[in-house]
């Protein structure tokens, strides 16, 4: 049995996934269409065990070694004994002499006496720009676990358009379109322009067939170019140019402004488009073409690709001699300042307005400087843009709105706004200023910061940081000690304490004194007996021995009579030897005082013989005998 | 007897009054200069030995967290950011700077609501610095001497007096009560902080990995309920409890 057949996989591209996603949408079409014929049974016949034993093996080739500018060619990747890549093939770069337009990829398999091969061809597509022989570098591929690498190509591109048979390539079985009936080119306004002054590029399409859509496959990168890109045009004016004798049906595609950053020589990069033409099968027997002409049936739509050639822009730098405070704009420029009043008051707003117009980039113009005069607060500006994009370059106004609020009165002056620009067309620096402006302002001076512009605002913190070490002297303690370890704290304590104590004892003697005759007299006691005493002392050298001995007498009576609380007059020595002995004083101890009142009652009556030394004895004695008395009446 | 026995006392008090203050002083003026001069670890060894000779006050304790801070030691700032609290639990600038070196730490720790008694009891508790504290209840209590020693002489008019002992009487009552706890540390929880970069906690005291329930970082506060031999018990502020070593912590 002896099969083959077609399937289609689906598109394999090595970067840009929007480059493939229209191929892959064509080869899906095709999938399904194959889907639909081949029987099932076939398809599950081609197990992997099968392509397992068939040996790998990668190699590529050119569908024509020879091409136009202009023309097509495709590289093809052919890879044996497996249906898919471990990796997408890096590809030699061929940018030096073509543009890469796309990639597709398929595979067969083949039954042929009970062995199947499976075959997977990856297609890419280029576009060649220059004429000369190229080598294409050998291209690396990994697959079923191993690497190969195929021979390098060889392809020679000449500028006359080398006619492509139908053969050109397995998957583009129509014939394909010839490069003078569609192409692509890039318009630039001017060749030569100084830096940030405007290149238009106008990227048209001229084509002699019938394209129904068309799509951008490939940007060119603006590298060294600020792009200002005019808004994409939904409807293309359709144009038509007559160019080398034909008739071409034109249109706009993208249109950009280029502004160069910086000088030297400038390459644009061209643009790659996928068209989608209609043309008429080509086919031998086609019953319904006379009848229906170019709406038959048959009719299709096939898939081409065109790219613009390169373009070589020439930037020239900027003249010497440039101002210090020039903006960099290149262009053409105007500026006006007005305000919306003459007069003010104070603390009343006034708008300042600044209007720069011109041609060129506006969009890198700086904020101009705008002088505010002192005494007056100035708010940041509220900005307008219009960005105007015509066949003439790019142009446009920005608008600067200034609330200016005086707070003193007076005139305020502002002084003319200037921009310093370069003029490419007088190939010149040059000044565009407004004109000086003055505001009057009436009223009293508003309170707070006078002129200075300032803008009231909480206080930022710039970073937080632990607060500063105590430096003053430290009330240093003793560590783990507790308050009842200390001293002083036993002190303040208990000194109050015990001088609450003597409080109630004094109180309470005190009350005893009131109280308590008996107590008082007895406390009293010594004292009168003391004063006696001394009364009789003085007696000791006088006269009047009897009048000494009755003073210690009444000294000694009285005692008693305190402490025991019984009438001095009319003592009675037994009553007193009584009551001592009841108080528990022995005789021993009560014996001398009792002598001591015998003797002074003797004496009292007897010749006065005493002489002043046994007085004196005597007066010893008796204190003695009182001293002795209190001590026993006192235990 | 009072004035014989209470001037001996008070000498004697004086005399027991350590003395070797000012070198301490002088310590303390010279941590202060080299903090200024950014020699962060000099002024730790001069604020660190005036510790060892058995001083401490907040403002020690404060600049000594500083220097720790400074060196990058977190763990240790925040310890003698929490002594210092300790001493003077009201103190502007010691919680700021905790709180600044607290945020800092890798553990965010949300305590747990306490029943509202328990947060009016440790405001009241930690309402007055030490000093203040001692001071009022010192006057409070020779006030109410005072008025006592009147109202038993019977000296000037007994009404005020008597108003007087009451009103002195019942502030040493409570504010002597407060510092009688403070100074015990009854019922108030011991406190201890992380000096380790990381600690596991486990769940039982020992080195067992698989008994490990969550890991803690440096500078953050743990209570410690119970100690056993080398390990401590500890809770954290969110109610998390587990047991480590002893070493790896430092008491407040």
């Amino acid at each position: 049995m002896l099969g083959e057949f077609l399937v289609f996989a689906g598109g394999c591209a090595p970067n840009e996934a929007q480059r493939t996603g229209m191929h892959r949408r064509a080869v899906r079409r095709w999938a399904i269409l194959l889907a639909a014929v081949v029987p099932p049974g076939l398809a599950l016949a081609a197990g992997p065990t099968d392509a397992a034993a068939q040996e790998v093996s990668a190699r590529a080739y050119l569908s024509s070694g020879q091409v136009g500018v202009g023309q097509q060619f495709v590289v093809n990747l052919e890879v044996s004994g497996a249906q898919q890549v471990d990796r997408d093939p890096e590809l030699p770069d061929l940018t030096a002499f073509s543009v890469y337009l796309g990639s597709g990829s398929s595979s067969s398999i083949q039954m042929s006496g009970g062995r199947t091969s499976i075959t997977l061809t990856i297609q890419y597509r280029f576009q060649a720009t220059r004429a000369g022989t190229f080598t294409i570098d050998p291209i690396g591929v990994q697959v079923g676990g191993g690497a190969f690498t195929t021979a390098p190509l060889t392809l020679t591109v000449s500028d006359t358009p080398v006619p492509q048979g139908p053969s050109a390539g397995p998957a583009s079985p129509d014939r394909g379109i010839a490069p003078e009936d569609l192409f692509v080119e890039a318009v630039p306004s001017r060749l030569r322009v100084y830096e940030n002054q405007p290149v238009v590029v106008d990227y048209r399409i001229f084509t002699r067939v019938n394209v129904s859509s068309y799509s951008i496959t490939r940007l060119p990168p603006a590298t060294g170019f600020w792009v200002e890109e005019y808004p994409p045009v939904r409807e293309p004016v359709i144009g038509q140019t007559v160019r080398d004798g034909m008739q071409y049906t034109t249109a706009t595609i993208r249109k950009v402004a280029l502004f160069p950053t910086g000088s030297g020589a400038r390459r644009l990069e061209p643009l790659g488009i996928e068209a989608q033409v209609r043309v008429r099968r080509r086919s031998a027997f086609d019953p319904f073409e006379d009848f229906f002409g170019r709406g038959s049936l048959l009719n299709s739509t096939i898939s081409t690709a065109a790219a613009s050639q390169p373009v070589e822009i020439e930037v020239l730098p900027l003249p010497g001699g440039r101002p210090d405070d020039f903006t960099g704009f290149v262009g053409d420029l105007d500026v006006t300042a007005t305000l919306d009043r003459d007069s003010v008051q104070v603390s009343d707003a006034v708008t300042l307005t600044v209007v720069v117009a011109g041609r060129g980039n506006l969009r890198m113009l700086a904020e101009p400087e705008v002088e505010i005069p002192p005494g007056f607060e100035a708010f940041p500006p509220e900005v307008t843009e219009r960005v105007d994009r015509t066949d003439a370059g790019v142009s446009g106004t920005r608008t600067y709105d200034y609330v200016l609020v005086p707070r003193v009165p007076g005139v305020g002056a502002i002084p003319p706004v200037e921009l310093t620009y370069f003029d490419p067309a007088s190939e010149s620096y040059e000044v565009a200023a407004s004109g000086a402006l003055a505001v009057e302002v009436t009223g009293v001076a508003a309170d707070g910061p006078l002129g200075t512009g300032r803008v009231r605002a909480g206080v930022e913190e710039l970073r937080t940081d632990i607060r500063f070490i105590r430096i003053g002297t430290p009330a240093l303690v003793l560590a783990n000690r507790t308050l009842f370890a200390h001293p002083l704290f036993w002190v303040i304590l208990l000194v109050p304490l015990a001088t609450v104590g003597g409080a109630a004892g004094l109180r309470r003697h005190r009350d005893r004194l009131h109280g308590d005759v008996a107590y008082a007299r007895s406390r009293r006691a010594a004292r009168v007996a003391r004063k006696r005493v001394a009364e009789a002392r003085k007696l000791v050298a006088g006269e009047d021995v009897r009048a000494f001995y009755a003073e210690a007498g009444h000294a000694l009576e009285g005692f008693l009579a305190d402490k025991l609380n019984i009438a001095a007059a009319g003592m009675i020595r037994d009553e007193v030897r009584d009551r001592l002995a009841a108080r528990g004083v022995a005789a021993e101890a009560a014996d001398p005082c009792l002598e001591c009142l015998e003797e002074c009652d003797r004496q009292r009556f007897a010749p006065p013989t005493a002489s002043p030394g046994e007085r004196a004895r005597f007066l010893e004695q008796v204190e003695s005998a009182m001293a002795a008395m209190a001590e026993h009446l006192a235990r | 007897m009072s004035a014989r026995a209470i001037l001996p006392a008070v000498l004697l008090a004086l005399a027991l009054q350590p003395v070797p203050l000012h070198a301490q002083e002088e310590l303390f003026e010279e941590g202060n200069r080299l903090y200024q001069q950014e020699d962060y670890q000099g002024a730790l060894d001069s604020y660190l030995s005036i510790r060892e000779a058995g001083f401490e006050s907040p403002d020690l304790y404060y600049n000594i967290g500083n220097a720790y801070f400074k060196a990058n030691e977190l763990g240790r700032a925040i310890l003698y950011y929490e002594r210092a609290r300790r001493l003077a639990p009201n103190d502007a600038d010691i919680l700021a700077n905790l709180d600044l070196a607290r945020a800092l730490g890798a553990d965010e720790i949300v305590p747990l609501p306490r029943f509202w008694l328990f947060r009016v009891g440790s405001w009241w508790m930690n309402l007055f610095p030490r000093s203040l504290l001692i001071g009022l209840t010192t006057a409070g209590y020779l006030m109410a001497i005072s008025a006592l020693v009147l109202l038993v002489l019977r000296l000037g008019a007994a009404a005020w007096a008597r108003r007087a002992a009451v009103a002195a009487g019942i502030v040493v009552l409570v504010l002597g009560t407060t510092l009688a706890v403070r100074e015990t540390g009854l019922g108030q929880p011991r406190h201890a902080v992380v000096l380790f970069a990381e600690v596991g906690v486990q769940s039982a005291p020992s080195d067992d990995p698989a008994l490990q329930l969550f890991v803690i970082h440096e500078g953050t506060r743990v209570r410690v309920d119970r100690r056993s031999e080398e390990w401590l018990e500890v809770v954290l502020d969110d109610g998390k409890v587990g047991w480590v070593r002893a070493e790896v912590l430092e008491e407040v």
